[in-house]
């Protein structure tokens, strides 16, 4: 919430494309992994971060620096509703985009172990795939062709679970 | 925490426990097993007190899950070789400590090294920049040795030699260390004829572990092969193997690791719950051949024979590979799909002088940063941890439809383990037919909110709700009683009592749970007429599958509208009233030992309301007298009077309940109330805690009343119950 971040410590993450990013330290620590790097002191230089491009970068730095200003559940003096409220209509704005980038955002939260985006993706996705088929599915997910079931598996699946092709 | 001190009595405290230690020393003498990991700390921690000559204190950041390794560093404080203090911690040791410290070093060989390592220059503190760490890197350990091995053996570098190099830029210091390295390993060469051999080694030095290095991190691209992080820039690689030939080379005390174990001055790195979470560590995955891969460069002929050795203790299939990094990995394969996996671990052989510069110097540091850049490249793929969760937020109908996705999501979701994980409550509603409501989809979702249960048994029956064990429903529909997992659709009729044969079941009590364990299933039916206060109970035992002698209940209580029990830690209750008293009690049956009891003490708030459960302990809803408002009470231990704690007061539920629009179905473990309103077949969740409400769907309009149940998803059948 303090306005004094211009004084504490910066960490400087570069994207796959060679951008670099000076975010401080309070919003760099809503990664895990990034965390356990400045704990375990080797996160002097320049973290390289060399599967997130600076689009997906860009997005997750603002999600953590919303995150990291909001404050935390376990302050428990009196839970700020409005706070929550506001950080819920963030997370659903956040999400408003399209699905290669929410991919993308979910596998470099996985990387760096940001847990609340981790989830919030993984709902995202969960609600725009619910309503899908399932060849649907496999084009949005890229699943592999050897991957599939045979005619019968796939026949016997159906059967068994009719009426929730219903 | 014990081992934590904080700064004030640290030096106090330590002194009492080293004197402590000491009177222990009449028993047997704890010494490291040569080569075991606490064996590398002690002498790690030994040396640099040699070296020093100071206070021997040994500065170490935090281990944690890096150096797994560490767990041994307890083990040597209980055994009093070692102490803890201050944070971040700080380790010595102890005179005993000092002692097996010397014991190991004679018994290894290298205790004569001590007058040599007395020449250690002392290492500056962790270097930052890049180009230092590798110029230390390279600089660290070795002086130290080529020093002893002058005392053995005397190296002469013949002058032209030495100046032909010194000219090219190269100092004496590296000159002599990389000509004693090449002489020792080619003792038969005309010393004056290797001056090229070791502008090579120099060169090597160089160019691998040139400063720009680190700042080449590798590029990552996106390969589409799984496994193409094996095939990375062969630099790095190099690098890693340059390090260890220079230790190896130099008559470090490598020595072969003879188990998987992280022993043998192995320094086992982990990174567990770091950057590798794939795949989960559950046994959903169906994995089988762990392999482990060793790095197809470093291997030498003794490497060779470990390997055979590993193969044939552990019947682990190995394979040998490139590594990007370290010395071996191990990986695991899917059993049908074939997809390899890296598990959480990497193996790096360091021998103690390494272990130990690499601490201090925090090149462990860069190798992190290493390792960390490698499963960048890992992680292309969407980790079966992230599908789990993906889908694991999925409705019902949704999730039995990917079933069909592939063979891998298929898996997935017929697992129980990851059904357990999931562990999605859903409402069942009686009614003809049964439906479900998802409390867990957004209100807008009304297709997945609300649906009818596929139930072929009950066709065009009117079925009632009489128990839920683990996802498992116990349902009873005219006089048949059905054991139904909503999820599957799987059902299994319980088998009628050989003897009574009863006309309608609507007026029985029922009770659905398990004693000691979740197998010793049994269903409850306590008859509804009763003579002279007393009442028959039949029980059947789905672990039998038989009828038991039926129990005999003596006491006339009231069950009204109660004719379900609700199940929690082996105890079935009911909430009935005693006439006699004109209270409210609870009734609880101990399922193990088939007993009754009363809970009776404070209760006498206990509303006619049905009982439920809030967050797994059994809930009630009590009227506070005084005040005349509802209040939501749960009891956190059997039958213990002092255990009843009051979680909150329900302030609009009674005047909403009085005026009659609202009627009660269910308590739902969240600390929520679903609520039927009248005649509009509206269907409203009341959240006890914050005491709103809020209408969810509509519900068809089902024949009779609103009886409903909530079950736990899973995916265990009725019929192996039965």
């Amino acid at each position: 919430m303090s306005t004094s971040s211009s004084s504490s410590k910066k960490i400087v993450l570069k994207s796959a494309d060679n951008e670099t990013f000076e975010i401080d330290e309070i919003v760099a620590l809503e990664s895990q992994a990034i965390k356990n790097m400045i704990e375990d002191e080797c996160a002097d230089n320049v973290i390289p971060l060399g599967n997130i491009d600076s689009k997906t970068l860009s997005k997750i730095i603002e999600y953590c620096k919303k995150h990291a200003e909001s404050p935390k559940k376990d302050d428990n003096a009196d839970i700020d509703e409005k706070a929550v409220e506001d950080l819920k209509s963030f997370d659903a704005e956040f999400a408003k985009v399209d699905m290669p980038l929410i991919q993308d955002i979910l596998m470099a939260a996985n990387f760096l172990n940001i847990d609340n985006l981790i989830g919030l993706m993984c709902r995202t996705i969960a609600d725009r795939i619910k309503g899908k088929t399932p060849e649907e599915i496999r084009k949005i997910l890229n699943i592999n062709k050897n991957d599939l079931l045979s005619p019968e598996q796939e026949a016997k699946a159906r059967e068994e679970n009719s009426w929730a092709f219903d | 925490m014990k081992d934590f001190f904080v700064d004030a009595n640290a030096d106090a405290e330590i002194e009492e426990r080293i004197q402590r230690v000491e009177k222990n020393k009449g028993s047997r003498k704890y010494v490291p097993q040569k080569n075991s990991a606490a064996y590398a700390l002690l002498i790690t921690l030994y040396r640099p007190e040699i070296g020093k000559g100071k206070a021997g204190q040994f500065g170490v950041s935090s281990g944690r899950e890096w150096y797994s390794g560490w767990n041994c560093m307890k083990n040597l404080i209980d055994k009093g070789l070692a102490v803890k203090s201050s944070c971040p911690a700080k380790y010595m040791l102890t005179q005993q400590g000092k002692e097996a410290a010397r014991d190991c070093l004679a018994r290894s060989g290298l205790a004569d090294s001590t007058e040599g390592l007395a020449t250690i220059n002392n290492t500056s503190d962790p270097v930052i920049e890049p180009v230092s760490t590798h110029a230390q890197l390279v600089e660290d350990s070795p002086p130290q040795r080529a020093s002893i091995k002058r005392k053995k053996k005397s190296v002469d570098i013949p002058p032209d030699t030495l100046d032909k190099l010194v000219r090219m830029g190269y100092t004496k210091q590296q000159v002599t260390r990389a000509f004693s390295e090449v002489a020792k390993k080619s003792p038969n060469e005309e010393a004056s004829s290797l001056w090229l051999s070791v502008l090579c080694r120099l060169r090597e030095v160089e160019v691998y572990n040139s400063p720009l290095e680190s700042e080449n991190v590798p590029k990552v691209k996106h390969h589409a092969s799984s496994n193409s992080f094996m095939h990375k820039d062969s630099r790095q690689t190099d690098h890693f193997r340059h390090e260890k030939a220079t230790l190896a080379s130099e008559g470090g005390p490598e020595v072969p690791s003879s188990s998987m174990r992280p022993c043998s001055s192995t320094c086992l790195v982990r990174y567990a719950g770091f950057i590798l979470g794939w795949p989960p560590s559950n046994k959903s995955l169906n994995l089988k051949n762990s392999f482990v891969w060793f790095n197809r460069i470093r291997m030498s002929q003794r490497s060779s024979k470990l390997l055979q050795q590993v193969k044939l203790h552990f019947k682990i299939p190995i394979e040998v590979r490139r590594l990007p990094v370290g010395d071996g990995i191990w990986i695991a394969r899917h059993k049908q799909l074939g997809s390899e996996y890296v598990l959480d671990f990497i193996v790096e052989r360091k021998n103690v002088d390494d272990l130990r510069s690499s601490i201090r110097d925090n090149r462990y540091r860069e190798q992190k940063v290493r390792i960390l850049v490698i499963y960048l490249m890992a992680n292309k793929y969407v980790p079966e941890e992230i599908i789990l969760q993906i889908i694991s937020k999925l409705p019902v109908k949704p999730l039995l439809r990917f079933k069909c996705v592939s063979k891998h999501w298929n898996l997935l979701i017929s697992d129980p383990i990851f059904m357990k994980s999931r562990s999605r409550r859903i409402l069942l509603i009686s009614g003809n037919p049964i439906h479900a409501i998802d409390n867990n989809v957004p209100v807008n979702d009304k297709a997945n909110l609300a649906f009818k249960l596929h139930s072929p048994f009950a066709e065009g029956k009117y079925a009632s709700v009489a128990g839920t064990v683990n996802g498992i429903v116990l349902l009873f529909i005219h006089c048949d009683m059905i054991l139904y997992n909503p999820l599957t659709s799987a059902y299994k009729k319980v088998p009628d009592h050989p003897h009574i044969h009863r006309g309608s079941r609507n007026y029985d009590v029922y009770g659905f749970g398990y004693g000691t364990t979740p197998d010793d299933l049994k269903i409850v039916i306590i008859s509804s007429t009763q003579r002279r206060g007393l009442r028959s109970c039949d029980v059947y035992n789905l672990k039998t599958t038989s009828w038991n002698k039926p129990l005999e209940l003596i006491g006339n209580y009231d069950f009204g509208d109660e004719y379900k029990g609700v199940f929690v830690n082996g105890f079935l209750y009911w909430n009935v009233y005693l006439s006699e008293q004109r209270s409210r009690i609870l009734l609880a049956l101990d399922v193990n030992k088939m007993v009754f009891s009363e809970i009776q003490d404070s209760i006498r708030h206990l509303t006619r309301f049905p009982l439920g459960t809030f967050k797994g302990r059994l809930c009630m809803i009590w009227l506070n007298r005084i005040r005349f408002k509802l209040e939501l009470w749960v009891m956190n231990e059997h039958g213990l009077r002092t255990s009843f704690s009051k979680v909150c007061q329900l302030t609009s539920l009674h005047t909403h309940l009085q005026s009659s629009t609202y009627r009660m179905m269910c308590i739902l473990d969240d600390g929520k109330i679903a609520l039927s309103m009248n005649r509009t077949h509206k269907y409203v969740i009341y959240d006890m805690l914050n005491d709103s409400y809020e209408t969810v769907t509509t519900l068809p309009k089902i024949k009779f009343g609103f009886d409903a149940i909530e079950y736990v998803e899973s995916c265990v059948s009725p019929s192996l119950s039965v």
